[in-house]
């Protein structure tokens, strides 16, 4: 029973004030520039989590199989993951184009390399892995659809021009962090 | 969507995730600045000698940039272990940060006006929320002790509220106006 008490308060807080996207940012910069209405960001938003989770799987398993000796080589295995995570959202048909000169695979560097990283960080063993991963996709697929919402409405707004930007949208996700934090304290 | 943006706010995008999570106090910002500033001019070295028309060619750049980082880590704890109380996972994730692939998208010359620019907000984004979040400067208190004025700042609902509030700025300090005017593409 204190089992299931630990992993329910470790699932909360990954979910909201230790999630990957809000508390450390990352997967922001690829939520910010991906999302598009809504209705596409739900398809776009499952590709990324599926994509997420598994890859995050893969990267501890390979990490915890792998001898003490060899740790400098964890992120040459979670760079190969990451790889094999950018390869799946191609082959959905994600990450086509270019983005300031750059192919768009540099937008969901951060998010796969980033979140196996975390976790290895954060020494968890399978079940706690599970637990946050599943935490970290769940908040992570709720906030890229609130961003998705959060454009489509700063782009139909009546605002003035300048405040259709970036900043907007930075402050709308500061509030939720707020919020988060608030939530957090009761 | 991203049309019309400046040198600063393409920094801003570029570099968000050193200048949201590793600004935290002004040593970590400048130790993570500078260090981004040198993996970038590396990868523009390592991109020249790399053939472009392979299709390999940003999956090596990427596998150059995450060794790079870690090779900084690693590096700045052995020689300047006084800095390892200031070193976080976020110099370990430059090489996943856009930005330092600059040089391998960008011409030489926008290249460093890209780097320059991302220093100083590096500097001026970890200098407000260490005043504003911690009341120090350079670890240094300057308020009284137990009031910092906005605690909340060294926290990540303050790192996003910064970052937007000097966007804003920036949007409303641009020399040309003309992008912002009613009907213009520029919109998130």
């Amino acid at each position: 029973m204190r089992k299931l008490s630990e992993l329910t308060r470790l699932f909360l807080n990954s979910l909201l004030s230790e999630n990957m996207s809000i508390a450390f940012f990352l997967g922001i910069l690829f939520m910010m520039v991906e999302s598009g209405t809504i209705k596409t960001t739900i398809n776009k938003g499952l590709k990324y989590v599926t994509t997420v989770f598994v890859i995050n799987i893969l990267g501890w398993f390979l990490h915890s199989i792998l001898p003490v000796g060899l740790d400098p080589l964890n992120p040459a295995i979670f760079f190969l993951t990451t790889i094999l995570g950018i390869k799946v959202l191609k082959y959905w048909g994600e990450l086509s184009g270019e983005w300031f000169g750059f192919p768009k695979l540099i937008l969901a560097l951060g998010p796969l390399f980033g979140s196996q990283l975390l976790i290895q960080n954060n020494g968890y063993n399978y079940a706690e892995m599970m637990t946050a991963n599943l935490a970290y996709i769940i908040g992570g697929y709720i906030l890229f659809v609130l961003i998705a919402a959060i454009k489509e409405e700063i782009i139909v707004s009546d605002a003035a021009p300048v405040f259709k930007s970036y900043s907007t949208l930075l402050a709308a996700i500061a509030m939720m962090a707020l919020g988060i934090i608030g939530i957090q304290i009761i | 969507m991203d049309k019309n943006l400046t040198i600063l706010e393409k920094v801003m995008l570029m570099g968000l995730l050193p200048l949201l999570g590793a600004t935290n106090s002004l040593k970590q910002a400048l130790i993570t600045a500078v260090s981004a500033v040198l993996i970038a001019v590396l990868i523009k070295l390592f991109a020249k000698l790399i053939s472009k028309r392979e299709d390999y060619h940003w999956y090596l750049l990427v596998g150059i940039g995450i060794t790079l980082s870690y090779v900084f880590y690693i590096g700045i704890i052995d020689l300047f272990p006084q800095f390892e109380l200031y070193m976080n996972n976020y110099l370990l994730l430059l090489g996943v940060t856009p930005l330092i692939y600059l040089g391998a998208a960008e011409s030489e010359l926008s290249f460093f006006a890209y780097q320059k620019d991302f220093f100083i907000l590096m500097v001026f984004v970890g200098a407000l929320r260490e005043v504003l979040g911690h009341g120090t400067i350079f670890s240094i208190n300057i308020t009284a002790a137990g009031y910092p004025p906005l605690g909340f700042v060294k926290d990540f609902p303050g790192a996003f509220l910064i970052v937007s509030i000097i966007y804003l700025l920036v949007e409303l300090l641009r020399k040309d106006k003309d992008c912002l005017k009613e009907g213009s593409e520029k919109v998130v």
